[in-house]
């Protein structure tokens, strides 16, 4: 099992706010591709954390209102 | 050579505004949002810095920042996007940047009166809102922050209330005011606000940007453009959310790293003292001079200075002062309907404009210059 997990954002821009958001509650994150298949509508940009600060993360992002999916 | 053109574009740029562009050309040449290799991010990295440095200036937020070619693209994008039917309403001093689109969209197009001879203050705010509410309803609002052409400001903020209360989309045109003025799409009740990165933020030709209020974002907008923007790319249909909504196709990135670049330059305060002050110093000189010269709103004070010689055309004016190295703008700086609200002819005038790098120096050369005009 992978030791850290992926939050789809909407676009690179989402991905990068997300990760200012994310480095501000002190969590360090990867802006990464997602992998067109995992995303309905093709070319999607995500973050990878930690898986144990994934939920931690989703619950940063919820907040925002930030269209996002954790694969 | 003396610049006084900086209306029109601003010249010189900071030194930092150029070694930023030239370092992503050099450095971070990707494509940003296309890929996630390293140069394709650190292009993203730079696009997404300037998005919220120009947020951070104007009340925003990084992804309600949607960037242009230049202001006339992004108020195009603006207008026609909003736009469904009905009136339109500009003001009395607005560029062919606003007028034109506004033009090819509705032929049932009014300008409002921004009374240019009223001191600024309560009793001009009061005068240009009767003037708006006398030619409602419209179905939109637009006008600038500051005329190109003189200077004069607008209460955006009484303006932009008025268009809330009366639930009609409101767009600035901040060509002359952005980093001269303080503006705040939030506080001043903006929905787009169209802004260039060239001119008073010091950055480059090719950076400019759409700049959405929290209201401006929940009004319906078709699309003006559309093409692949690395987002959702299964999809026929644009993206439903900012920014990518409106931005297709490659963005001008060394542009866009310039124009952070500038506005990590600015001052605002000490920008404007410093302008006003030049301004001050021409318009004694240019009274000195006596009744051969005319001055257009004289009782405003900013970076922009209008008038004309008794005599000399102002293409005339603005030769003389070339042959002495020295750049100023004659015509009707496209604004025709500014020059005929101001009464200043079949000629148009001359219009000094003042940036932060000009000096007092200068300002006394031009006035030597213009004094031998006979």
């Amino acid at each position: 099992m992978p030791n850290t997990s992926t939050i789809a954002l909407a676009s690179m821009t989402y991905a990068m706010k997300a990760q200012e958001l994310l480095r501000a509650a002190g969590i360090g994150s990867q802006v990464v591709r997602v992998r067109p298949e995992l995303t309905p509508g093709g070319c999607s940009y995500g973050l990878s954390v930690s898986r144990s600060d994934a939920q931690r993360a989703l619950a940063i992002i919820r907040k925002t209102g930030m269209q996002h999916r954790l694969i | 050579m003396i610049y006084f053109d900086n209306a029109a574009t601003t010249f010189p740029k900071p030194l930092s505004v150029e070694r930023r562009a030239s370092e992503v050309i050099r450095r971070w040449g990707g494509n940003p949002g296309r890929s996630a290799h390293s140069l394709s991010m650190a292009a993203e990295a730079e696009v997404f810095a300037c998005r919220s440095a120009l947020a951070g200036l104007f009340g925003s937020a990084p992804e309600r920042v949607v960037f242009t070619y230049n202001t006339t693209y992004a108020l195009n994008m603006a207008m026609k996007s909003l736009y469904k039917f009905g009136r339109i309403l500009i003001s009395d001093l607005e560029h062919n940047s606003v007028r034109r689109p506004a033009a090819a969209l509705t032929a049932d197009l009014r300008t409002f009166d921004t009374h240019p001879e009223l001191p600024d203050g309560d009793a001009r705010t009061s005068a240009i809102l009767a003037s708006i509410r006398e030619q409602l309803p419209a179905s939109l609002i637009v006008c600038t922050a500051a005329s190109n052409v003189c200077g004069v400001t607008l209460p955006i903020r009484a303006i932009g209330e008025l268009c809330r209360k009366r639930n009609i989309p409101f767009i600035v045109d901040g060509a002359q005011a952005a980093g001269v003025l303080p503006l705040d799409v939030e506080a001043d009740n903006i929905d787009i606000l169209c802004v260039p990165g060239h001119k008073g933020l010091y950055g480059l030709q090719g950076s400019a940007a759409m700049i959405f209020s929290e209201h401006g974002v929940s009004l319906p907008r078709r699309t003006f453009i559309e093409g692949g923007n690395g987002v959702n790319s299964l999809e026929v249909t644009m993206p439903d959310f900012l920014p990518e909504h409106d931005e297709g196709g490659t963005l001008a990135v060394p542009a866009i790293a310039g124009l952070r670049a500038g506005i990590e330059t600015l001052n605002i305060d000490a920008i404007r003292i410093h302008e006003t002050s030049l301004f001050r110093r021409l318009r004694r000189h240019l009274e000195r001079l006596g009744e051969r010269v005319t001055l257009y709103v004289p009782e405003w004070e900013g970076s922009i200075l209008l008038f004309n010689i008794a005599g000399k055309s102002s293409a005339e004016v603005s030769g003389v002062l070339n042959k002495h190295g020295i750049c100023v703008r004659s015509g009707f700086h496209c604004a025709p309907l500014a020059h005929k609200r101001l009464s200043t002819g079949t000629d148009g005038a001359v219009r000094v404009s003042f940036g932060r790098f000009n000096t007092v120096g200068e300002v006394d050369r031009l006035a030597e210059v213009l004094g031998t005009i006979r």
